[in-house]
């Protein structure tokens, strides 16, 4: 059994150092697209900018040629229509050769010109394409960061928390040599509770439920019911000295409220902390109950 | 090779390598906890990359084709 265990616990190690290298992976293709296609966007719109430029001199060149055509065509009018003192005409060979140029700069200048819009409404049509495929990708872009920022760590601190427990096991079976009797405790219990609820309420509750706090940080909730949360705590609370005690009593507060004000938690859901120990002292226990209830969070014993 | 390319190799190798080694933990690890980190944490993690991998496949694509008909 035991290097059964070993043999699961060598694997799961592996898969956890797994998932953290992909998180990062993962992250530095989000950032290295990102950049690319920011990269992308702005070729595109400097493609643009020159194009329009570029249609902007063609227009400007066309205009000009036109200009030329027409001084072309008035040179050769007033070449054709002169007449010496004997009414004869002269050679307009000249002017008729300026006319065919300019007319040849004429079809150019189109040419350009139609080039130039074509371009630039290529490169409009190009914008509009990535512009859509961009957005449909920042769907998925957004899902993968999600899982980068929780899904993913969410995974490994499940995978940790399974090692935790196969820690427990080689515990118990080696002596527990190297683990500390209250974190012993706090592991079996936490797991027996768990065994307790999943089997007395099989689909009606949820155990070990990780949730997204402030910050972005994860939490795991031990009991999730759709309209409270509950925590246990196996600390002795006796043995506690006062400022221990509160200090505990603080923590107890924090955690429960981070859950309560989590976005994966039912709104206004109830609190409440199941003490696995009940102190002896009747002073103790009204002292937790009365902390507790100042927060609104119930408390229930264990025997 | 366009960088969105060489970044969705990138992404698709590491993918198979974490692929790897949830297969090869999944052949040790057998109980109901295994099933449940499978339907609550794996399952989602696979699609989410997949659906990624796909859409930036086709970005690349379109990226790619936009540079060769783009004066």
């Amino acid at each position: 059994m035991s290097s059964e265990i070993k043999v699961e616990e060598k694997s799961l190690r592996a898969l956890e150092s797994a998932l953290g290298r992909f998180q990062r992976e993962a992250q530095e293709t989000l950032t290295a697209v990102q950049h690319e296609v920011s990269r992308t966007q702005s070729w595109l719109r400097e493609r643009h900018d020159y194009w329009q430029r570029e249609r902007e001199q063609a227009r400007r060149a066309l205009d000009q040629a036109r200009r030329e055509v027409q001084r072309a065509e008035a040179a050769l009018s007033a070449c054709l229509a002169w007449r010496d003192d004997e009414g004869r005409g002269r050679s307009c060979w000249s002017e008729e050769a300026a006319l065919r140029a300019a007319q040849l700069e004429l079809r150019q200048a189109e040419n350009r010109l139609s080039a130039a819009e074509a371009e630039l409404q290529n490169v409009q049509r190009w914008m509009a394409r990535v512009e859509q495929a961009v957005g449909e990708y920042a769907t998925y872009a957004d899902r993968l960061s999600d899982a980068v920022q929780s899904g993913l760590p969410q995974a490994q601190s499940f995978v940790r928390f399974r090692l935790s427990d196969l820690e427990l096991y080689l515990q118990m079976e080696g002596g527990a040599k190297d683990l500390s009797e209250a974190r012993l405790f706090g592991l079996f219990a936490h797991r027996a509770e768990r065994e307790a609820v999943e089997k007395a309420f099989p689909g009606r509750v949820k155990t070990e439920v990780w949730v997204t706090e402030a910050e972005g940080k994860r939490g795991r909730i031990d009991l999730l019911l759709p309209d409270s949360i509950l925590d246990y705590k196996f600390s002795d609370l006796e043995t506690k000295r006062p400022a221990a005690l509160r200090r505990a009593l603080r923590e107890v507060v924090s955690q429960l409220e981070r859950y309560r004000g989590s976005p994966d938690t039912p709104q206004g859901a109830a609190l409440a902390v199941h003490f696995g120990f009940r102190p002896s002292s009747d002073a103790i226990r009204q002292y937790v109950e009365d902390y507790l209830s100042q927060h609104s969070i119930s408390v229930m014993w264990g025997e | 090779m366009s960088s969105l390319l060489s970044s969705y190799q990138h992404i698709t190798q590491a993918w198979q390598k974490l692929r790897g080694q949830w297969l090869a933990t999944s052949e040790q690890w057998r109980d109901g906890v295994h099933q449940r980190f499978e339907r609550e944490q794996w399952q989602a993690i696979e699609s989410t990359v997949l659906d990624y991998a796909k859409s930036l496949e086709a970005l690349a694509g379109l990226i790619d084709q936009m540079q060769r008909n783009v004066k």
